[in-house]
Parts: C-alpha cells; sequence; structure tokens
C-alpha cells in the first residue's frame, strides 16, 4: 500500500514525458510555504457519559503545535506537479507523548492528453460539491472539514480520468487507498464516477460509487445562482457505512456494582442503507460578507429516543468507571465506551440546522467566520467563532473559539464545554 | 443626435461593412394636389437616410468587446490591482493575479499578495467558485462577491457586453476632447454583471474609455476608466489591448487601479475550467 503513490506519481510522469511532442514552453512553479504556530485549551465536561476522567478521548489539554504547510505546482502546457508536504510536531504537557508527522497531504500528477481529456493520478483530494456543514452526495468525504479551520484534510490514492464536453464533466476514479482518512470512511479500494451537467447558473452533479460496503453508494448534488446575491443548493446520498453501533438490547437493564454485564453496544457493519439529504441556501451582502443556512436530515443517525439510550447506557459505564477506577471490569468499562464513541454514528441525531455568517472571503487583511450548529433532536448546539487578522505582509494571527451548550448528555456538550485556540501564520513565500 | 462620418466608422469594418452616409438628394418640388403624401414621403425618406447611416450599436460594442478580451478564442494575463479610499488601508499590498479566460469562463490565481498566495476564483457562465490553500473543497460564490475593493469578479473576465447586453446609441460626446459614441447598455440576461451601463466608445479608436455602471433604478454605482497600451495579435491583425482601468465608487473616494500584463492569446482547454481539477 505504502508504494502505491510513489508508484502513480512514477507512471503518471512517465506518461507526461512520453507524450512530450514538440519543444513546449518551460514549466511555471507556483506555490506557498506557511509555518502555522498555535497553542489551544479545552474544557474538558466534567460529567461526560464517554469519556470519564479523560481516560477514553484523552483530549489534550493544553496542546501545542507547530505546523508547516507547503504547496507546490509545476505546470506546463497539458501537465501539472501538485505536491502537498506537511509536517506537524504537537505536544500536549501532561496527557501522554506528542506527535511528530510528515506526509504528503496532496501529491499527483495531471496530463491532458487531449483538450477535453485529463488524467491524473497519486493522492489527491476527492471532494465536490456546495455544502458546508457536511457532504452527503461524497462516501468519502462526509466531513469534508470545513467546519475546522485548523484542520488539515487529505487526498486519497487514486486513478483519475476526467472528460470534459461542453456542459458536461465526466469522471471516473479508481481509489487505491485512503489511509489519511478517518476510519468513518468505507475501505478502498472503491470504483467511482460522476457526471456534472452545468447550466449558465446551475450545477448537478450525479455520482454512483462501488462497493461501499458491499452495496452501491448514489448521491446528488445541484446548486443554483439566484440573482446576483443567492446561491440555493441540496446535496444526496443513499449508501450504506462501514458501522452502525446501537446500545445492545437487554444491557441496559443488567447492570451490577460491579459494572455492566455484557457488550453494552453492538455492531452491525456494515450499516443499514440509509438516505442522507442537505438543503443549503448562502446570501451575499453588497460588502461580500455571507450568509449561509443548512438543514441536514441524516438517516445513518439515530432517533432521540435511541440517542438518550445511547448517553443513558454510556453514563451507566462512566459513573460506574468513576466508582471504582481500579476494579478489575475497569479496562472492559474503559473499552466499551471506546466502541461506543470510536463506532457511534458520524453524526448522532438525524435532524440539524447550521448557520454561517462570514466576511468576504476575498478580503486579505482580515477574515472572521461564525458559525451556530445545533443538534434539533438533542437541543444541544455549537457556536464557533474563527477569525483572522494580518499584522504584516507575512504574519496573520488567527483565534478560533468553540463553545458547546446543552450540557453532558448532548452531542455537541459531552466531551467538551469550551475550546479556545490562539496561533500565528507566517507566510514564508 | 449628430450622425459620423464615414471616416469615424472605419474601425469597425472587420466586422462588417457599414454603408456610407449618401448625400441627401434635393427633395423634387413638391406637387400642390398632394401635399400629405409628399410631406409623408419626404418623412420617410429622411428617416430611412438617417437609420442607413446610423452605426451599430451592436457592431460597436462587440469591436469594443475585443480590446477587453472578447470574442477572441482564450486569454492569459496578469493583473495588479491597487486598492485606495474608503474602506481600504493605504498599507495594502497590490493585489496581483494571473488569469486564463476564455469566451464564457474565467480562473483567476492569486499570485500576491504572500497571505493570499495560491488562492483560486472559478467562473464559469455565472457559477463562481472560490478555494484556497487552506479550504477542503471549492467554496461556491455569488456574482455579488466582490474580487477585491472596486472591481467585481465580472470585470477581470474577458467582456463579452455585445452578448450580455442590448445597446442603444444615446449620442456622440466628447471624452477628454476625444468624439465617442454613447451606449446605454441593459442587461439582456441575468449572467451580466450590472444591470445597466452607459459605455462611452471612440469614434476613432472603437474602444471603451469610460463606463457608468447603474443600478436598475438609473442611480449610479461606480464608474470607469479605460487606456489601451497594449497590443494583442487577433486574427492577424494587431489591435489594442486594455492596460489600465480605473475603478471609481459613486459615492465614496475608494478606487480600484488595475493593471493589466503578460498577454497572451491562446485557446484554453475546457479542462481548466472544470470545478473538478480546482484543488
Amino acid at each position: 500500500m505504502r508504494f502505491r503513490l510513489p508508484l502513480l506519481l512514477l507512471l503518471a510522469g512517465a506518461a507526461a514525458g512520453a507524450s512530450e511532442p514538440e519543444p513546449v514552453p518551460p514549466f511555471r512553479v507556483s506555490g506557498n510555504a506557511e509555518l502555522w504556530a498555535y497553542g489551544a485549551v479545552t474544557d474538558r465536561t466534567t460529567a461526560s457519559p464517554l469519556n470519564p476522567a479523560n481516560r477514553v478521548a484523552q483530549l489534550p489539554d493544553p496542546q501545542w503545535t507547530g505546523e508547516a504547510r507547503i504547496n507546490l505546482r509545476v505546470s506546463r502546457d497539458g501537465q501539472e506537479l501538485v505536491l502537498r508536504p506537511r509536517a506537524l510536531v504537537q505536544d500536549n504537557p501532561g496527557n501522554g507523548p506528542g506527535t511528530r508527522q510528515a506526509y504528503l497531504s496532496q501529491a499527483f500528477v495531471r496530463l491532458r492528453p487531449a483538450d477535453s481529456l485529463t488524467l491524473t493520478a497519486g493522492r489527491d483530494l476527492l471532494t465536490w460539491g456546495p455544502a458546508s456543514f457536511r457532504s452527503p452526495s461524497n462516501p468519502l468525504y462526509f466531513d469534508a472539514g470545513r467546519t475546522e479551520p485548523m484542520r488539515d484534510v487529505p487526498g486519497v490514492d487514486l486513478v483519475r480520468l476526467g472528460w470534459t464536453r461542453g456542459p458536461l464533466t465526466l469522471t471516473v476514479d479508481r481509489v487505491l487507498d485512503a489511509q489519511r482518512l478517518e476510519p468513518a470512511a468505507p475501505p478502498p479500494p472503491m470504483s467511482l464516477a460522476r457526471l456534472d451537467l452545468r447550466g449558465r447558473d446551475r450545477l448537478l452533479g450525479l455520482v454512483l460509487a462501488t462497493p461501499v460496503g458491499g452495496a452501491p453508494f448514489y448521491g446528488a448534488f445541484a446548486q443554483a445562482t439566484l440573482g446576483q446575491a443567492w446561491l440555493a443548493y441540496a446535496e444526496f446520498g443513499s449508501g450504506r457505512r462501514p458501522a452502525a453501533l446501537t446500545v445492545s438490547p437487554g444491557a441496559q437493564s443488567a447492570q451490577s456494582t460491579q459494572g455492566i454485564q455484557g457488550a453494552p453496544f453492538t455492531v452491525q457493519t456494515p450499516s443499514p442503507r440509509r438516505e442522507t439529504t442537505l438543503l443549503g441556501a448562502s446570501y451575499t451582502l453588497v460588502n461580500g460578507q455571507t450568509a449561509g443556512l443548512e438543514w441536514l436530515r441524516d438517516g445513518h443517525g439515530w432517533t432521540a429516543r435511541q440517542e438518550a439510550q445511547y448517553f443513558t447506557r454510556a453514563g451507566q459505564i462512566a459513573d460506574a468507571y468513576r466508582a471504582a477506577p481500579d476494579a478489575p471490569m475497569a479496562g472492559q468499562q474503559l473499552a466499551g465506551l471506546g466502541q461506543g464513541l470510536g463506532q457511534a454514528p458520524a453524526l448522532l441525531g438525524q435532524d440539524y440546522l447550521s448557520l454561517l455568517w462570514q466576511s468576504n472571503l476575498q478580503e486579505s487583511g482580515h477574515y472572521w467566520r461564525l458559525v451556530w450548529t445545533g443538534n434539533l433532536q438533542d437541543r444541544g448546539s455549537q457556536v464557533l467563532a474563527y477569525g483572522e487578522l494580518s499584522l504584516a505582509t507575512r504574519f496573520t494571527v488567527f483565534a478560533a473559539l468553540s463553545r458547546n451548550l446543552g450540557g453532558a448528555r448532548t452531542e455537541a456538550g459531552c466531551l467538551f464545554g469550551t475550546s479556545l485556540t490562539l496561533g500565528v501564520k507566517c507566510f514564508v513565500f | 443626435m449628430s450622425l459620423p462620418s464615414i471616416s469615424r466608422m472605419r474601425f469597425i469594418r472587420p466586422i462588417r461593412p457599414i454603408r456610407p452616409i449618401r448625400p441627401i438628394r434635393p427633395i423634387r418640388p413638391i406637387r400642390p394636389i398632394l401635399p400629405m403624401r409628399a410631406l409623408a414621403l419626404g418623412a420617410a425618406m429622411t428617416a430611412a437616410l438617417a437609420l442607413a447611416a446610423a452605426p451599430d450599436p451592436n457592431q460597436i460594442l462587440q469591436h469594443a468587446d475585443q480590446a477587453r478580451g472578447g470574442g477572441l478564442p482564450g486569454l492569459t494575463w496578469e493583473l495588479r490591482i491597487q486598492n485606495s479610499g474608503a474602506r481600504s488601508n493605504d498599507d495594502d499590498p497590490p493585489m496581483r493575479l494571473r488569469i486564463q479566460a476564455a469566451d464564457d469562463a474565467s480562473l483567476a490565481e492569486t499570485l500576491e499578495p504572500l497571505r493570499s498566495k495560491g488562492s483560486r476564483m472559478l467562473q464559469v457562465d455565472r457559477n463562481m467558485w472560490l478555494t484556497k490553500p487552506g479550504l477542503k473543497k471549492p467554496v461556491p460564490i455569488s456574482p455579488r462577491q466582490r474580487l477585491s475593493g472596486q472591481a467585481a469578479i465580472g470585470d477581470i473576465a474577458a467582456t463579452n457586453y455585445a452578448r450580455e447586453y442590448r445597446a442603444t446609441l444615446l449620442r456622440e460626446e466628447p471624452v477628454n476632447g476625444e468624439p465617442c459614441y454613447v451606449l446605454q447598455l441593459a442587461a439582456n440576461t441575468r449572467q451580466a454583471t450590472y444591470d445597466r451601463l452607459l459605455y462611452w466608445v471612440s469614434t476613432s479608436r472603437g474602444t471603451a474609455v469610460q463606463a457608468e455602471f447603474q443600478a436598475l433604478s438609473g442611480k449610479k454605482l461606480k464608474s470607469a476608466q479605460f487606456e489601451y497600451g497594449n497590443r494583442i495579435e487577433s486574427q492577424g491583425r494587431s489591435i489594442p489591448f486594455i492596460s489600465r482601468m480605473v475603478i471609481s465608487d459613486a459615492l465614496t473616494d475608494a478606487r480600484s487601479i488595475l493593471e493589466y500584463g503578460r498577454i497572451v492569446v491562446k485557446a484554453v482547454p475546457a479542462t481548466t475550467f472544470d470545478v473538478s481539477n480546482l484543488e
């Protein structure tokens, strides 16, 4: 698996060299490099039903991070090499060892054998669709990380053929590896086809991926530009996910003072087929600020009753652990909570609302964003405020404040209440 | 409305020759027994002559578009934008962009300032997306999203006013001593960046000299002046090409200066404007 990315790049590079016909213009090199340094403090939920004494999620507090993000592009007529190496150093004082990582977030070669054809090989982001909160039409990047300002979202190793003719674009991908994606993503290999139909002010995309959990995934997205300021959009997906977690029947009442008898949760692999729909709209003000609203209905999420059962069950285990952290059952209790946390649905509930208000994306001097996301079932919500301010040509400071509301037995508040991140970015070139 | 001279019409010949104005022949004496019919005949002849001589505003527009990238097979250029006045910081560095444009699409990549470097904005008809190195996927944006300062996204793309606006020739008037046609443009498609424009096109050079952008109500929103210090080769001819555009807000002193350079006329493949390739 490890050799697939270099092999893909090598093959594509060889193809580029072989197809070189006549003297062509010199390569154009462009890119940028950023150094980030930031620290984060988190107010962990003391009565968390999923993370007693921080033994399960092991949330660092504080955490110091240094990152180097380099983006390079070498291009010439019809040929392009993109490299996005990353280096990450993280220290978690008082909470175990830190992290040292260097990896290629993206690295691919793109060729254009004909004016209407592109061939891509390497590690590339396979994201699409207009939605911010989640992307239901994408089987790999349901959470594309748009709600987490600092997160780097890595690509997947793939070979892609793209064909464009007028308003039609067809792309066919073979995803070979996705080891850097979150475990919630379906394991490759998988094949994926996408057809985009573009109108003068709208776009419709149809997605077919197979196999995902042994069954095809169907997706679609659409966006329309209405007048000068409005955008309306939707995304839809139907498929299975790698796992579906439920509270074990019978375990609900099988509690003793020593702990929980039997497995607290049951995992079904893969999950049954479910549908997920997102509807959204955004409005751009005259000053370039944008306000947006998205509503998500996720069939993979739990009903209010199921979510309540989940937290009740986890709370029972957590209480038992807190009462006797050194008991023989403690390891099993933590493992059960780990399963409950790690294999829970990507979103616990079924109905979500997300409101976004952000400054003009084109302003280079500053940027800010306010996001409110609510789980309409458990009434928990999260408010995220993010801001960047340029201090000098090469330096920008940034801050992110996340506040979770709703209590320990809600999706938003089950792990932490408040998180504050402060940092600086240096633009090297 | 004054009629244009033949010499002034030369610049639009490559598009379609326009019939020169024929001298008005004296009308024969009117027979007293049919005064009304003669009057009607005279009026009709005068109108016909005027129609035959009046330049076609759409042709004027097509020609003016060429000098701003319209109707060409594809273009690549670099654009430098400097903002001043209200809502801008004098210390703000200029923005430098590399633009690839075709008939109905453009891709703008930010080269400067450093903190925005690598941002790419794709426009295909009225569909627009923005991506930056930190963004996880392209963000759809609306046409109202400004590029920088007073410059709208539609200002940097190849100009196709002839396709997007219905032109009416209002009058002739000089701008800085240069005779110009004054065209009123009304958007005939929702794709247009502005609802209405007044557009001054030099009668001798055939290039737009200035513009006034208006709301539907007719209220002036901003104005622009154009200079043509560049030249490009198109269909074997050397034609002037825009080198500088100054956009001024109508209500404040906010101003954006756009300077065009490194212009290459070359077809841009359709795949360049595919949002799938906008990583």
